[in-house]
């Protein structure tokens, strides 16, 4: 939809909004060339979309008449028309499977043997923050990239859940294992920095600080 | 656990000595009576969230703040350290003792780094170490000299007998880390301190951890020996064989008659001189399980090797390898886990148990010994098969 203040063939954008007195110099004036024709179709659209909306019809019927035309019926039944302004592409997110996480654990790899490997388990469902449980998970159900990560140490996460695929509900496990960041530069001198601060604390003037039995 | 149970007998009288041992499958907590109300802590271990230390003596009717003179952590792995932190906010008067080795910068470096990792729900395993040492920094720059780091020889605690209720002295004393333990440890851990541009990863325990505090508590003639986690070497300079050569040219003190067997009763910890040299015949002994992956301790062989030496051998708790608890889990995942019986799934909440002695002969050293909960002698460990 176009805003009210708009003239159709330009658009304004504003971009940020950190601070009030950027504002004006980073409003930012676009002339864009639009199609008066596409324009015209778009807002004929656009109508079509909110009569279509607000009439009264059975639930079963899903089509929507665009341009004076219902594209369930005539000559496109189901190829959408070359001339409409606006294309509306089908949700991404309709193409996937839909889940539902029904449990989830994040476990550590405590030993990896030929076939299974152990871990240790966080029941994350229950917003637990300690190790719960212990497991043994086949090393041949993990995806081919995740297999050379599964040492000891390792941080993964196991869900068990339900997804729709084509509108059929199946059961699915996934373990993932993380790929997890390195230590930079910066953590190990700020790490060191802190060692040598906590030594000093802890040990600095030996001969005075030196250990005593607690006695009576 | 059943601590109602272990309220039936009441508080040790002030002549009284006790040794209370407490071990779920994964950790370990001892408690000891000096005396007169002088208890010292070895490790810690929760349960239901709060350390068994604490919920034993509130238990008794004693005041955890008033009773704990001492709390020791022997070494820095979780299984021995859950709930230290919480035992000090409960007895802020408690002198506290670690390895000597944890204070080095070397450790130290490795414990900051690896503090960095913050990618876990779970935390990392020196979230409790460092608030211990968070505690002894509070402590010395208040100048409180409450706090102190062991190595073999060091005198961890004293009672007067004037004061212990009993009419003999008493006296703690780390067998260990010896001078071996700590460069071997230090070793372990330059090679295992994270690099930068290295790949975050979980806090290893690199094993074996002679750097362990091994004790050997003397009241008067009665003497027990504490074995914390330390393990053979096959080096004369650390491990047992480091404190058999130390106390083969001066002895540590009366030979024990209550042993808490080292490092879960494992095989590699089973040395035939630490019975010859430090403990009398057939001493009572002790210990805790433990579990990780697959591997379970002791293990067969392990408890043959204590009971050929002690009749009177027990365990805190016998390792069932619990299934985990469908119940209450969507009916999805519960069809999922039934289905799947490859995968197995197991509650690492156990069966928890506690072995305690007490005894007033102190001359005869002829103790008293009370099972609680999952304890049992440990020939059962030989005979129960494990349940998969």
């Amino acid at each position: 939809m176009l805003a009210p203040n708009m003239e159709p063939g330009s658009s304004a954008v504003e971009i940020g909004a950190a601070a009030e007195n950027a504002m004006r110099a980073t409003t930012v004036s676009m002339r864009t060339r639009f199609d008066d024709g596409a324009i015209r179709r778009w807002v004929q659209t656009d109508e079509a979309l909110k009569g279509w909306m607000q009439a009264e019809r059975p639930a079963t019927q899903l089509t929507v008449p665009v341009n004076g035309r219902d594209l369930s019926t005539g000559d496109h039944p189901s190829v959408p028309p070359s001339d409409l302004g606006v294309v509306r592409y089908p949700s991404p997110a309709r193409e996937l499977p839909r889940e539902v996480v029904l449990q989830e654990w994040e476990g550590q790899v405590q030993e990896v043997g030929e076939r299974v490997f152990s871990a240790r388990l966080v029941d994350l469902t229950q917003d637990s923050k300690e190790e719960t449980e212990e497991t043994d998970l086949p090393i041949e159900d993990l995806g081919e990239a995740d297999r050379g990560l599964v040492v000891p140490g390792a941080i993964f996460r196991w869900i068990i859940g339900y997804r729709w695929t084509n509108g059929e509900k199946e059961r699915f496990t996934r373990v993932v294992i993380r790929r997890l960041p390195i230590w930079t530069e910066r953590e190990i001198k700020s790490a060191d920095q802190e060692a040598a601060e906590l030594h000093n604390a802890l040990f600095g003037n030996a001969g005075e600080w030196a250990a005593s039995p607690g006695s009576d | 656990m059943p601590f109602s149970e272990m309220q039936a007998n009441g508080q040790p009288a002030p002549d009284q000595i006790e040794v209370c041992v407490f071990g779920p499958n994964y950790g370990e907590c001892v408690l000891v009576h000096l005396g007169n109300g002088n208890w010292v802590v070895v490790d810690s271990c929760l349960h239901e969230g709060e350390p068994v230390a604490i919920a034993y003596l509130r238990a008794l009717g004693l005041d955890p703040a008033r009773s704990i003179r001492a709390v020791i952590a022997t070494h820095w792995h979780d299984d021995h350290y859950k709930g230290l932190s919480q035992i000090l906010t409960n007895a802020p008067a408690a002198h506290i003792w670690i390895s000597s080795v944890l204070i080095d910068e070397e450790f130290l470096r490795f414990a900051m780094r690896m503090n960095k990792n913050k990618t876990s729900v779970a935390g990392h395993k020196l979230d409790e170490f460092l608030k211990i040492i968070d505690d002894i920094r509070r402590r010395r720059s208040d100048g409180q000299l409450t706090f102190g780091y062991a190595n073999s020889r060091t005198a961890i605690f004293r009672l007067d007998r004037s004061v212990s209720g009993h009419g003999h002295p008493c006296e703690m004393m780390a067998l260990s880390p010896s001078h071996g333990d700590v460069s071997e440890f230090l070793e372990r851990i330059a090679a295992n301190t994270p690099r930068a541009r290295q790949s975050k990863r979980a806090v290893p325990s690199p094993s074996p951890n002679h750097a362990s505090i091994a004790t050997l508590i003397s009241i008067g003639p009665l003497g027990i020996v504490l074995g914390a986690d330390v393990e053979n070497s096959g080096r004369p300079t650390a491990g047992w064989e480091a404190i058999l050569g130390a106390h083969k040219l001066q002895p540590f003190g009366p030979r024990a008659s209550l042993h808490k067997a080292s490092h879960h009763g494992s095989e590699n910890a089973h040395n035939r001189g630490v019975w010859d040299n430090l403990l009398t015949a057939n001493p009572l002994a002790v210990l805790t399980p433990w579990r990780k992956g697959a591997c379970r301790l002791p293990t067969a062989d392990g408890a043959r090797n204590i009971l050929e030496l002690s009749q009177d051998a027990f365990i805190t708790a016998l390792d069932a390898r619990s299934r985990s608890k469908r119940d209450g889990r969507p009916p999805g995942v519960q069809r999922f886990l039934r289905e799947h019986r490859g995968i197995r799934l197991r509650s690492l909440a156990v069966p928890f148990g506690a072995v305690r002695f007490r005894t007033r002969d102190i001359s005869s050293a002829t103790w008293n010994r009370e099972l609680f909960g999952a304890a049992c002698h440990l020939s059962q460990v030989i005979k129960a098969q494990p349940v998969r």
